[in-house]
């Protein structure tokens, strides 16, 4: 069995899976975020169902609207909280702790090795350690009232990644690159598995690129095993060990697709879709009006060490407003102890609470009509980001601070050094 | 559930999304909470590409889209609007996520019919039925056969979607058990 099969085989307490058979996996975490909260409560109550299957196992996260900016959110978030007392919730994450696809892995509340039901796609990121994350949206009151939901078994591509990035390359290039050349037709319903000799030289950070993209071109999850680089980094964090698991020697890709990180250069995304990907050279030199580095795709510690290291002595482009949110509280600890916060207020970049930032539909920082924005964001549908008539370019964390210093879309590597 | 449905045809192209195409997602929201009232949903359906769409469209209308409808992140609440407007839809392909959604919002599909946007112009008289898969272009005079959704599915589609799919399953387990216990 592949790993996916191996952690579904599991959750659904079967001895084996098969791609193309319906299961039921019970979560051992269920997660959802504050912007469902309420209607879940709803869905629930319409069902005549008052309690969650098990609120020892359910994980409740403030990250979208986390400074409301009206009284009818703040009355809201008053009324996310009460619903999260009534229903007993025992991971609940208020406001300022930090984006739920980022830090419960940092904390050691999600594992290698576990099944993650998700309200919300991006669920996927858990998979950089090994983790099983799978999302449900509308249909996860199944999951609130039961613990399960119906799966097909999806088929399993393995991504093989060889070679070293090159100075001024980033993993999230690189992941640009896979999703366009998988491409949504193959990607549709599959599991990407990561394998190859680069991952020796992927941290958990970068992983997490290579596992969050993927989702925007259809795929049901991404999930590196869980290895020595990850035991480091757990160990790191005082969250304990593991029990390692992999795919069989004998289990049964769909296909292998490989690429040479060495061969890549900066990528960038053109809107309205994240996989309309074309090499950076085509689009440099365009003025832009915004710049952001976070959401669950760049807003962990390497992803502030990469920006900052554009940032450091120099200021934004006048006419340009950047923001900044970590990831996490831990994240935001870290930058402010090792002087990246300096950095980024020296730059005149507004740093803001952790949590989804913008990317949430432009929450706290939404853009203007006719506004081109460069954003590391998930996602750059019209109005992904605020108004409609602004445009969203994507790109990693090194081209969003070498485009905000110069106030055109710039190459990394022209500011390096 | 009557699978049969003849109404006009609206055609639209390839990789309409979800979050603007469809229904722009900025209008879910009322009073700062999201509403998946198909009723309230369906007076903001397509508005982004015909502003007087959900006016317009009647109960048994047939949108016929092109590659990858559907696309963008999962939200469901523009499916959930064309159930509020009684329609049904007609793809060349769809998302896979977007597939299962469909399903869940309760919209009778036929999410893979490939070459469907040669045999109708926007505007055409069509009679589809969602059980059997064919296609009557009746202004034209042609026809298409395509593969229906399989029967598990079309089940969930007839009670209404997955939440009415999951009040029956509720319910199946508690008459399955005696009183008393959950």
């Amino acid at each position: 069995m592949t790993l996916t099969e191996k952690i579904l085989a599991r959750a659904s307490g079967a001895p084996s899976v098969k791609p193309g058979e319906i299961v039921y996996p019970e979560a051992d975490l269920a997660t959802i975020h504050d912007l469902y909260v309420v209607e879940a409560d709803k869905e629930l109550r319409s069902l005549g169902v008052d309690q969650p299957w098990d609120p020892e196992r359910l994980f409740v996260c403030f990250d979208h609207d986390v400074i409301p900016q009206t009284v009818a959110v703040a009355n809201r978030a008053r009324t996310v909280r009460e619903i999260v007392r009534r229903w007993k919730v025992k991971h609940f994450f208020d406001v300022g702790r930090g984006q739920g696809h980022v830090f419960p892995m940092e904390i050691g509340l999600v594992r290698p090795g576990m099944c993650v039901l998700a309200y919300d796609p991006h669920v996927t990121n858990y998979g950089a350690i090994g983790c099983l994350g799978l999302a449900l949206a509308f249909e996860f009151p199944a999951v609130l009232a039961t613990g399960s939901h119906w799966f097909r078994v999806p088929r399993t591509l393995r991504i093989e990644l060889e070679g070293r990035l090159p100075p001024g390359v980033t993993i999230r290039d690189a992941t640009a690159v896979i999703i366009r050349e998988v491409g949504p037709d193959r990607a549709d319903y599959r599991i990407f598995e990561f394998a190859g000799p680069a991952l020796e030289h992927l941290s958990v950070d970068a992983r997490v690129k290579l596992c969050n993209l993927p989702v925007e071109i259809g795929v049901k999850s991404a999930i590196v095993p869980a290895d020595e680089r990850v035991a480091e980094w757990m160990q790191a964090r005082n969250i304990g060990p593991f029990e390692p698991i992999g795919s069989d020697p004998d289990a049964e890709f769909e296909a292998t697709c490989r690429f040479d990180l060495s061969a890549l250069e900066p990528m960038m995304a053109l809107p309205p879709m994240p996989d309309n990907v074309v090499p950076l050279k085509q689009v440099l030199g365009m003025p832009v009006q915004a710049a952001y580095l976070g959401s669950c795709a760049a807003d962990q510690y390497e992803d502030m060490v990469e920006a900052a290291a554009i940032l450091r002595g120099r200021r934004v482009a006048p006419g340009v407003r950047m923001i900044i949110t970590p990831g996490s509280r831990e994240v935001a600890e870290r930058c402010l102890r090792e002087g990246l916060m300096s950095v980024f207020t020296e730059a005149g970049a507004l740093v803001g609470p952790p949590g989804c930032g913008p990317c949430a539909i432009g929450r706290g920082g939404p853009l203007a009509d006719e506004e081109v924005c460069i954003a590391t964001v998930t996602r750059n549908d019209v109005g992904r980001m605020g108004s409609r008539k602004a445009e969203i370019y994507l790109a990693s964390g090194a081209t969003v601070a070498a485009s905000a210093v110069t106030g055109r879309i710039t190459d990394p590597r022209e500011l390096a050094g | 559930m009557n699978w049969v449905m003849q109404g006009r045809c609206w055609k639209f192209g390839d990789n309409l999304s979800l979050d603007d195409d469809i229904l722009e997602f900025a209008k879910v929201f009322v009073q700062g909470v999201r509403v998946s009232d198909p009723e309230y949903l369906k007076q903001h359906v397509f508005t982004n590409l015909v502003p007087d769409f959900p006016q317009r469209a009647k109960p048994g209308d047939i949108v016929v889209a092109g590659d990858r409808f559907g696309q963008g992140n999962p939200h469901i609440y523009g499916l959930l609007g064309m159930r509020g407007l009684g329609l049904g839809l007609v793809a060349e392909s769809v998302p896979r996520f977007t597939y299962r959604m469909l399903v869940a919002a309760g919209v009778p599909s036929l999410p893979f019919c490939k070459g469907i946007g040669e045999k109708v112009e926007d505007g055409d008289e069509l009679k589809v039925d969602f059980a059997s898969g064919r296609i009557e272009n009746l202004t034209q005079g042609v026809s298409a056969q395509t593969e229906p959704l399989p029967a598990a599915l079309l089940e969930i589609v007839a009670l209404g979607g997955s939440t009415a799919a999951l009040r029956k399953r509720l319910e199946d387990v508690r008459s399955a058990r005696p009183a008393g216990r959950a």
